[in-house]
């Protein structure tokens, strides 16, 4: 879609162009194009097996694990092409942390948790700052008072809600410029939804935020702006399977394409 | 009683017949279920008691205690004082009379000569070593002369002494009982069988260098195999890509599990010792023979233990910037340790009984003393059954080779429960 409609004011943080993802034959993402702006909160939505969740993934190159998946176009993180050779993954997802759908706290203690990225990115140099990056990470997923006193404490025996907030201090702790959610609340239940939303607001002051969501609800309630992807069959005349994006009030409102409007009016999906 | 079901539907009938059917037939099932169980129970059950019943009789020796006088006039009637002619002498003479007079036998004449005969085969093989040894021993060998060097053994001639001696096939022969009456013949714990060494003499059969020689050999055969099939299945499992490559490797894999152990020590044999020039019979050779019938076992598990790590770890260590390596080291490898151990134990069990390859490669057992490292030869435990049992049939190396069994036995059930244990703390934690 050409209607990729950004404020001036928008600073751009990641920018595609005509994005294809393919798992062996099977074209999952096609000719993608937008830009994510910088600290705000882009909402994913659309139909199950749309490439939302695949689309989020190229972002970090976390699909370069799959076995046959293949990426063309472009996708430049400020400016740098992270498909580029001599791109290093390493260096990338430090950038670009990643957040699961269900949570996945490492079978170890909070603090370690949180303290795997710094260390194997060499973020500190003395045990007070790492001990001092922990924290501010705790801080910053808003964990910090719940957690405290039980920082040596298995990170696999908080509660759900808690579970994701601590996958969330991980992902902040090696200081990232965005954060990709993949339906970040979908296995919680509501009142630690409403706490992870709440985050994820205030997170948006700091970071640029991307999250896959099946709820419109959600997407309402944290984005500032939101993306409708649309589902195969890709056939010659779909000329991309991002129907629209543009900000949240006006795709949920006034939805330009009318597939939009069905889907955001619940006639499908 | 009230009708559920009205008659006149025979459809119902029908229904209840088909039902009564059913019942029968998981009745049936059930019961044959049960008849397996028993008779896999009570095959079991005929096997262990043998074991037990001959194992522990094993456990305890009859002894006999004699007070022998060591008579000048036998042992060096001419008076010469040569210690290499005592040397010479049959000391088991000197315990004949002595059982003689307990017996109330005639020393001499024809009337007695086959209950003479029959109180000779009571005395053990060794009984005539162990007397000669107090009256003269060998130190080693004169270097010019290479005559063996002689030393008084402290007790002088003429002496009376009480000595306890080995016994022989005390439960078969008549004058047993006679004598265990008289206090000549007392049980006693069979101490050496843990103490001693292979022995002909089954009063002294020990089971010390079986033992150390199979700890040397699992000991070999786990820095072996442990290292290698770790990484081979964290390679195949993580980093390997699916191809007919590793699919060829895998398929050999299993097969090399197939392969009949003996196989292998044939092989041993020839690679090891012929080619590498090891030492034959030792736990060195032993212990990497061995390795290559644990290597696949040890392969299996630690893939299915490497595959049934949550991808999520992966995922989110990858997410943060992580290599496959360093999540495989930090996350995949100490979750799936406890399953890695596990088939590590259990395929270590199965070495520990290993006996044919051993054979082939030769610890056999012959040479008399604990191994101290693993260069030296040595038998291991399995071949310990069978060089307690010897090559003709006596009860008491039967007996023997049941005790040896019980320690094997006793050894791999602290091996599997170690590895039962390890399964259930790490399902617990999971």
């Amino acid at each position: 879609m050409s209607e990729i409609m950004l404020g001036s004011d928008d600073e751009i943080r990641i920018s595609c162009k005509g994005v294809n993802v393919a798992y062996w034959d099977n074209l999952a993402i096609k000719n993608v194009s937008m830009d994510i702006p910088s600290k705000q909160v882009t909402a994913f939505i659309g139909p199950s097996g749309c490439g939302k969740s695949t689309f989020l993934r190229t972002l970090n190159r976390m699909n370069d694990t799959i076995d046959g998946c293949r990426v063309t176009g472009e996708i430049k993180l400020d400016g740098s092409d992270i498909y580029a050779r001599g791109m290093d993954t390493v260096f990338l997802r430090q950038w670009v942390g990643m957040v699961f759908q269900k949570p996945n706290p490492f079978p170890k203690s909070i603090y370690e948790n949180v303290a795997y990225g710094p260390r194997i990115h060499g973020l500190f140099h003395t045990k007070a700052e790492l001990d001092d990056i922990v924290e501010q990470a705790l801080h910053g997923a808003g964990l910090w008072d719940e957690v405290k006193d039980r920082l040596r404490d298995p990170g696999t025996g908080l509660s759900g809600g808690q579970q994701q907030r601590l996958c969330i201090a991980r992902a902040i702790a090696v200081n990232p410029e965005v954060i990709l959610m993949d339906e970040p609340a979908s296995a919680l239940d509501p009142i630690a939804t409403r706490k992870i939303e709440e985050l994820i607001h205030t997170l948006a002051q700091n970071y640029t935020i991307v999250i896959v969501t099946h709820s419109m609800a959600q997407a309402q309630r944290v984005a500032d702006k939101t993306a409708f992807f649309y589902a195969v069959p890709l056939t010659e005349d779909d000329d991309s399977n991002l129907i629209e994006f543009g900000d949240t009030k006006q795709v949920f409102e006034s939805p330009i394409d009318e597939r939009t409007r069905q889907y955001v009016e619940g006639a499908f999906g | 009683m009230v009708q559920i079901i009205d008659p006149k539907y025979k459809v119902a009938d029908y229904q209840a017949q088909v039902m009564r059917r059913r019942r029968a037939k998981s009745r049936r099932f059930q019961a044959m279920g049960i008849a397996a169980l028993a008779a896999a129970g009570l095959m079991l059950a005929a096997l262990l008691s043998s074991i037990f019943y001959n194992g522990v009789q094993g456990l305890f020796e009859e002894r006999m205690t004699v007070e022998v006088t060591f008579d000048p006039a036998k042992i060096d009637p001419k008076g010469t004082g040569d210690l290499a002619v005592m040397r010479k002498f049959n000391f088991d003479t000197l315990v004949y009379p002595v059982l003689y007079e307990a017996l109330d036998i005639k020393v001499k004449g024809r009337s007695d000569r086959d209950k003479r005969r029959k109180v000779k085969q009571l005395i053990g093989l060794g009984a005539s070593n162990q007397l000669r040894t107090m009256i003269v021993q060998e130190v080693g060998r004169d270097p010019v002369s290479d005559e063996p060097v002689l030393v008084s053994g402290g007790t002088q001639l003429g002496d009376t002494v009480t000595v306890e001696l080995t016994a022989l096939s005390t439960a078969s022969n008549p004058y047993a009982q006679p004598l265990r009456d008289l206090g000549i013949l007392k049980t006693r714990f069979n101490g050496d069988f843990f103490t001693g060494v292979n022995s002909n003499d089954p009063g002294y059969y020990g089971i010390l260098d079986a033992l150390v020689g199979s700890f040397w050999t699992l000991l070999v055969c786990f820095l072996a195999s442990f290292p290698v099939a770790v990484l081979a299945a964290v390679y195949l499992e993580e980093f390997a890509p699916r191809n007919a490559i590793t699919d060829f490797i895998e398929v050999n894999i299993n097969n090399l599990a197939a392969v009949p152990s003996i196989v292998f020590g044939l092989m041993g044999a020839f690679v090891f010792i012929y080619v590498f020039g090891m030492p034959g019979g030792t736990a060195l050779v032993g212990g990497l023979v061995l390795s290559l019938l644990t290597l696949p076992t040890i392969i299996v598990a630690a893939r299915a233990a490497i595959r049934s790590v949550p991808g999520s770890f992966r995922e989110a260590a990858l997410g943060l910037g992580a290599s496959r390596q360093q999540a495989m080291w930090s996350f995949v490898l100490p979750y799936a340790m406890p399953g890695i151990i596990t088939g590590t134990i259990i395929g270590l069990a199965g070495a520990l009984g290993e006996t044919a390859p051993l054979l082939f490669i030769g610890m056999v057992g012959f040479q008399s003393g604990v191994p101290a490292t693993p260069l030296e030869g040595t038998p291991s435990l399995a071949v310990g059954i069978y060089n307690a049992f010897g090559s003709q049939f006596d009860e008491l190396k039967n007996q023997l080779s049941n005790s040896t069994i019980i320690v094997l036995l006793f050894l791999l059930m602290l091996l599997n429960g170690t590895a039962a244990y390890l399964r259930y703390r790490s399902e617990k934690s999971k």
